[in-house]
């Protein structure tokens, strides 16, 4: 190999080990917060055990009345949990990220090492997602175990459906992580983050869904798009019921959209501000 | 003085901060020389942190232009900052990590190399024993010396501390007094932004003093106490002889006598202070006149400072 491909290869090499280096910093700033990561595991992981543990326990002392919690029903529970209540912890831990440096006032100690202020703001999204996406992930494991291991009698999800719903919610998490980064980083601080991100989501939305007045207006709104693309069936029917049927591409624009508007407005306000 | 852009550490012309219709920073033109301990002095309000932001990239200059180590700032950003340390105002931590934690991100931003000069940075400042420690339970005096710390992990050349004696108790502020002196003696450069005057007057060897956004003083220590020119005291067989004498000396710009010695103010001249002192007593000694004392009067840089600002104000109100 030449000298000069060597020296190329020894400096990729560097980079992409400092950015192992700056990743692992960042996941340290979440994962050291306890009462956030406590937050964090008992929304997924704990979500997931607890509530098949409670069925399993209804299902063992009435098996005729109650049936087993796997197989398809117990899929649409897993989607809902992971997909639906996971927004809460995905909104906290998205809200944590983006706006600790700023809060702490440490954000002035790294702009101050001469790394681009787009690189620091990137470098907290990826933090956030790879801290979000392990807990994640072990309840969505936990959760199909569940599924095909306690099926029962019960029509099982094809593997197609169980990796359709593991992507669903994997994004829907991730866009609420993001989108509260976003919105935090334009914050500055934490609190208003998370009242905005659980009080739009929760109760904002959640009754302008329902004003049929509204029409095709309710499409944008990300709980709508994200309901639309669940495969467990039930939601969709939820969504009929309210008179709103978006087109898959119209899902798609708004889910992209909401983080993107967020984070553009974040990384603004940090490009800007003078710290 | 003309200096070569190498030689200095620290470059501003004409750098201007306005916020709104208010001047923060007016037009400062500052020069800090390589391997200097340079203090920055000010009334709260007079510039010197916003003059710092700017410096380290934290603040965007209305006008004018900044290098420091010979990077142009905005410009060059990583390459100068990644041979800089500085705390700006109050050091700043995640205070549910341990002071080791708190280190590691900003080093991770860095490089591998502050990565492994971390035991090296905490054990310099006093503080490996407590590393392991959540900062939240620091005290101020320890959060600076973990501010310190900070700045030491790049093994920097030019060290930036705004008022970095904050929250130390006098134990505390010589350690970091002779911190600060061994990094000048280790050809680096420090930049020391203060209001203890006391403390830039034992510590450093250039100052600037800043007001209302603009630099009144600067230059070496030396010449910014001595102001316009410098006084001695001086006792004689006989003092009424030795003023008519000093008198017709165009270097001499006062003599007062207050009964026992005299009191002679010389203005500046190239040819110094020391050649100057020698020309007079040569010719008192000529004259057949004795010499009892000779002494320098000292100014404090804080009765200096105030003179300085004081002019200041009273141009300011038009007075």
């Amino acid at each position: 190999m030449a000298s000069n491909e060597l020296a190329a290869s020894s400096v990729q090499a560097k980079a992409g080990t400092l950015f192992w280096q700056m990743l692992h910093a960042e996941t340290k700033k979440l994962t050291r917060r306890k009462g956030v990561m406590a937050f964090t595991i008992v929304g997924t992981v704990g979500a997931i055990v607890i509530t098949f543990a409670i069925l399993e326990i209804y299902h063992l002392s009435d098996p005729l009345k109650y049936t087993s919690i796997g197989g398809i029903s117990g899929f649409d529970k897993v989607i809902a949990i992971l997909g639906q209540v996971a927004i809460i912890p995905a909104s906290i831990l998205g809200t944590t990220a983006g706006s600790q440096d700023m809060e702490s006032g440490v954000i002035r100690d790294l702009i101050v090492t001469g790394r681009s202020r787009t690189s620091i703001f990137f470098l907290r999204l990826q933090g956030a997602v790879v801290v979000w996406l392990i807990p994640l992930i072990i309840a969505f494991l936990i959760g199909l175990a569940v599924v095909y291991g306690l099926a029962g009698g019960n029509k099982e999800p094809s593997i197609a459906l169980a990796a359709g719903g593991a992507l669903y919610c994997a994004g829907v998490s991730l866009v609420y992580v993001i989108t509260a980064a976003g919105l935090a980083s334009l914050f500055g601080t934490r609190g208003p983050a998370i009242a905005i991100m659980i009080g739009w989501t929760f109760v904002i939305e959640a009754i302008l869904v329902n004003v049929s007045v509204l029409g095709p207006i309710r499409d944008v709104f990300l709980t709508t798009a994200i309901t639309s693309l669940s495969p467990a069936a039930n939601r969709a029917r939820h969504l009929q019921a309210v008179g709103l049927s978006p087109s898959l591409l119209e899902d798609y624009v708004v889910i992209v959209a909401w983080p993107l508007i967020m984070n553009v407005l974040g990384w603004f306000r940090g490009y800007r501000l003078e710290a | 003085m003309s200096m070569g852009t190498s030689s200095l550490a620290i470059s501003t012309d004409g750098l201007t901060k306005r916020f709104g219709e208010r001047v923060a920073v007016n037009s400062v033109d500052l020069k800090v020389r390589t391997g200097t301990a340079f203090g920055l002095l000010g009334p709260n309000g007079a510039g010197k942190t916003t003059l710092i932001r700017m410096l380290v990239g934290l603040a965007h200059p209305t006008e004018g232009s900044i290098e420091v180590l010979g990077n142009a700032i905005p410009a060059q950003k990583l390459a100068a900052l990644s041979m800089v340390g500085a705390i700006v105002e109050e050091p700043r931590f995640h205070p549910f990590l341990s002071g080791r934690e708190n280190l590691e991100i900003v080093a991770s931003l860095r490089s591998r190399l502050a990565m492994s000069n971390i035991d090296h940075a905490l054990e310099r400042v006093g503080l490996a024993q407590r590393s392991a420690d959540k900062v939240g339970g620091y005290s101020l005096g320890m959060r600076q010396r973990l501010g310190i710390a900070r700045c030491l992990l790049v093994d920097p050349r030019l060290m930036i501390l705004d008022e970095p004696m904050n929250g130390l108790d006098p134990p505390g502020i010589l350690e970091i007094r002779a911190l600060i002196k061994s990094l000048v003696d280790e050809g680096k450069t420090v930049l020391l932004s203060s209001h203890l005057l006391d403390e830039v007057e034992k510590t450093c060897d250039e100052v600037a003093i800043l007001s209302h956004g603009s630099i009144l003083a600067s230059g070496s220590l030396d010449s910014i106490l001595s102001g316009t020119g410098e006084k001695f005291t001086l006792r004689t067989s006989s003092d009424r002889e030795v003023e008519k004498l000093l008198r017709v000396h165009e270097f001499v710009s006062g003599v007062e006598s207050d009964g026992t010695a005299l009191h002679i103010s010389l203005k500046g001249n190239e040819v110094g202070f020391d050649s100057l002192v020698a020309v007079i007593a040569r010719e008192i000694i000529g004259n057949g006149i004795d010499i009892y004392e000779i002494s320098q009067d000292r100014v404090s840089l804080e009765s200096r400072f105030f003179e300085v600002t004081a002019d200041a104000g009273q141009s300011a109100l038009g007075i």
